[in-house]
């Protein structure tokens, strides 16, 4: 039978492994390989996709892929009992002191720096240690792929270290973008040393990239994270016995509590300083499934090791990339046409043997050895009261009849908190303290007798500018908040899980749907956030679909007119726009799926981690973070616009002051882009000067409107016209910052698509709505 | 147009903090905070220089 036919609870073993190419590979490397035992626990509340348990972990696949996996059902394993751990010596590697093995015996010289790789598989906490060991403030999250980038940083202390972190990868296999840069780091920037941080709860599925990390034959370190949790659940490991088994350091730590910490930047220094290799890169056995595949692995060594060494690549790795078919392996190797025959024929010989495949041959003898060192050195934990808990929470957020419900109704909830019961009494308070302060100014300056032009720009200007775009600061923190607990608690992720069918209706998979969330708070991480998406067609789609998703920097503008002309309806033009937004970028995504992005979107394949509160010091950080950037850009991008727009309004081209600003600069150079808005009811040159602010940053498009109507907008348009001049600010160019992101993911000619496409949409859909009103009467 | 002495300081103070404002942000996009924009702070933070 297939997989897609077991039931819930149903458990058996794999058969094989269907599919092709890197998605086969992939599935190999997440530990899906013949004789695995797998139990399905749910499907997802639209019936795809389904989740899994496996090697201790859930991991999720849609039904179509889980119909090319062929498995035998088998009675649930029972829980192995736990074993006795008999102790062993300490080998002691990486220590100074005691006898062991020594590096090249050429130690680096004193002050050279020593670069370290922090590697990991997504999720193990590698930018919780990345902190603890730099004291850096990077953000981390409960979501697989919150670090999508490198990073770098000095070891507190530790002058002449420079640590990188880099994205986490489940394998050397290049599948996803973040793979590629984490292979090309080890691979081509050569670090000193490598930190290898496993999650101790899930140490099978962790070792097999451990395993091929140890084949890049550089000096490494393997820290085990979160062992608090293991020991707490009745677990443990014999340290000193993995030591001597995998040849390296093994240090227990726990990042979250600076647990260990300290021996392990020991142990790193060290092992970097004197280039102490892994001592074990070898893990073929001769006896097992017939040795056929230790046979290959060592011809296939001898064959290509003069290629690998002028290719500079290390040569066990290089073999068994080789022989797993990778092609930049193989294009950098540049085996001639005789050797490449006679690879294919030790690897067909291989495959003939152990009745396996090249890729399933080499996951299976990886897996194997894995388990081996486990049963030797892991006493299983009982399930963890994280684990129990995860599965308690997810019957009610991840049900077949409630996950949909409890989306929207979180959604709803957040939303409500943020602009009406915690952000919008802050922000009412807020601008009455504003109110006071320019009162108080406006008579100060009254007092001092000040030329009446400038209390009117430092009051109605900067004051006005700055002000409104600042009393928005409590609702932009607020929002942040709960975007920020709905990711650290790991909900996010199930989320994906949920919405995948839905989302693949319009071409994009599960995991697209974090971008989109992430969007409301701000375009430019959203932009960022689409690099955990493995398929460029994906990546591209989400991307052009993220400014849809209305950003808060656009509240001001929304708020503005919504006071000034809608004021008791705000929550359903509120609503309506965030509405709109979204059906206008579903509407547009589907004309992408049917025209320029034909396909389907990528399989759903993704590890679902167990819920964990929030940490509060994250969550502090983070927000404080959003606030700074947030005041900084009121104190300088929109100080500098209110200063430069007062300027351009109150002086002509030969800069003597105007009485009437339809005189001013301002007035000359928008009244040229005005006519074209005049059919959407938009052809002031006011709204025109504003809305071009607007690519600078948002939050300038409110300012500039306080400078330039003083006050006085409902006067001076009509409520049809504020209509579309919100559907058009919802809907038009993102601003530059997210511009620069969008360049920097997809290049220049993507992000000047991206703005003339979303004007032209903006137009069009403002178009739309303005003409459908006033054939309606409206206005 | 007769400037009295509060306009000056007045007029002074504004130039003083436009130009801080503009070193700031020069500073800032110098230094690099993020690869893609000069918002240091987003959740998806890298260390690409400009």
């Amino acid at each position: 039978m297939n997989l897609n036919e077991l039931t819930i609870g149903q458990s058996a073993v794999i058969k094989t492994v269907g599919g092709e190419g890197q998605l086969r590979q992939h599935f190999l490397d997440m530990g899906v390989i013949p004789g695995i035992e797998i139990k399905l626990v749910k499907l997802a509340p639209m019936g795809d996709p389904m989740e899994f348990t496996l090697h201790g972990y859930e991991l999720t696949l849609r039904l179509a892929d889980a119909e090319k996996i062929t498995v035998k059902p088998v009675a649930a394993e029972s829980q192995k009992p736990f074993q006795k751990i008999k102790k062993k010596a300490h080998p002691g590697l990486g220590e100074g002191g005691k006898y062991h093995k020594k590096g090249s015996g050429n130690p680096l010289p004193e002050g050279e720096t020593l670069t370290y790789a922090l590697v990991g598989n997504q999720n193990c906490g590698k930018t919780t240690l990345f902190n603890q060991l730099t004291g850096a403030n990077q953000h981390v999250g409960n979501f697989p792929g919150v670090t999508v980038d490198r990073k770098d940083g000095v070891i507190k202390g530790h002058k002449n270290t420079l640590i990188t972190d880099l994205p986490g990868i489940y394998s050397m296999s290049p599948y996803t973008n973040e793979e590629i840069v984490s292979r090309s780091f080890v691979l081509d920037e050569k670090p000193k040393a490598i930190i290898n941080i496993l999650d101790a709860t899930n140490i099978e599925r962790n070792l097999y990239l451990t395993m091929q990390l140890l084949e890049m034959d550089i000096p490494m370190v393997v820290t085990l994270n979160m062992m608090d949790e293991l020991t707490a659940n009745g677990g443990s490991v014999d340290v000193n016995n993995m030591e001597a088994l995998l040849g390296v350091p093994v240090i227990p730590i726990s990042a979250a509590k600076n647990q260990g910490v300290d021996e392990l930047v020991a142990h790193a220094l060290h092992i970097a300083h004197y280039q102490e290799k892994p001592l074990r890169q070898d893990f073929c056995d001769s006896y097992d499934k017939g040795g056929a595949v230790h046979r290959c692995l060592h011809a296939v060594r001898h064959l290509i090791e003069d290629k690998a060494r002028d290719a500079e690549l290390p040569l066990h790795f290089a073999a068994s990339k080789v022989v797993e078919g990778d092609k930049l392996v193989l294009e950098k190797l540049k085996l001639e046409d005789s050797e490449v025959h006679m690879l294919e024929h030790i690897v067909t010989q291989m495959e003939k043997e152990c009745g396996l495949d090249r890729n399933a041959a080499i996951a299976d003898m990886r897996f194997t050895f894995i388990r081996k060192i486990c049963n030797q050195t892991v006493v299983r934990p009982k399930e963890s009261k994280e684990h129990r808990r995860s599965a308690k929470i997810d019957k009610v957020l991840t049900g077949k009849f409630t996950a949909i419900p409890m989306f929207l109704l979180i959604m709803v909830a957040i939303f409500w908190l943020t602009f009406d019961l915690i952000g919008g009494t802050l922000q009412g308070l807020l601008e009455i303290g504003i109110d006071n302060l320019t009162t108080l100014t406006r008579h100060s300056l009254e007092h001092l007798n000040v030329n009446p032009i400038f209390t009117g720009l430092i009051t109605d200007g900067i004051f006005a500018g700055i002000g409104s775009v600042l009393s928005f600061l409590p609702i932009i923190v607020v929002l942040f908040l709960f975007l920020s607990i709905l990711e650290d608690s790991g909900y996010l992720a199930r989320v994906a899980f949920f919405m995948d069918k839905l989302l693949r209706r319009i071409g994009l998979s599960g995991r697209s749907i974090v971008p989109m969330l992430i969007g409301f708070g701000c375009t430019v991480p959203a932009v960022m956030a689409t690099r955990t998406l493995p398929s460029e067609r994906d990546r591209k789609m989400t991307i052009l679909l993220t400014p849809f998703m209305s950003c808060t920097a656009k509240l001001p503008i929304y708020a503005f007119f919504v006071n000034a002309f809608f004021r008791e309806y705000s929550w359903l033009v509120m609503s309506g726009l965030y509405i709109l937004g979204i059906v206008v970028g579903v509407l547009i995504t589907l004309c992408m799926k049917k025209t320029i992005f034909k396909g389907e979107a990528v399989p759903f394949v993704m590890e679902l981690p167990n819920y964990r509160l929030p940490g509060a010091k994250n969550v502090a950080r983070l927000l404080w973070d959003k606030a700074k950037d947030f005041i900084q850009r009121a104190f300088t991008v929109i100080f500098i616009s209110t200063i430069i727009v007062w300027f351009l309004q109150n002086f002509n081209l030969h800069f003597n002051m105007v009485q009437n600003s339809q005189d001013s600069i301002l007035a000359h150079i928008a009244g040229f882009i005005a006519p074209v808005f005049a059919p959407l009811g938009m052809g002031d040159w006011k709204i025109v000067t504003a809305l071009i602010s607007g690519f600078m940053a948002k939050e300038s498009v409110v300012s500039t409107l306080e400078i330039l109507y003083n006050g006085g907008i409902q006067t001076a348009i009509t409520a049809l016209s504020a209509v579309s001049i919100l559907v058009f600010s919802l809907l038009y160019t993102p601003c530059v910052a997210a511009i620069a992101s969008v360049r920097r993911e997809l290049g220049y000619k993507w992000a000047t698509a991206v703005v003339v496409w979303q004007c032209v949409v903006a137009y069009v859909v403002a178009a739309v709505i303005h003409l459908t009103c006033m054939l309606c009467g409206m206005g | 147009m007769i400037m009295n002495i509060a306009d000056i300081i007045i007029v002074s103070a504004l130039a003083v903090l436009a130009a801080a404002a503009v070193a700031f942000l020069i500073i800032r996009r110098r230094k690099g905070k993020c690869c893609s924009c000069d918002c240091e702070n987003c959740a998806f933070k890298c260390d690409k220089r400009h």
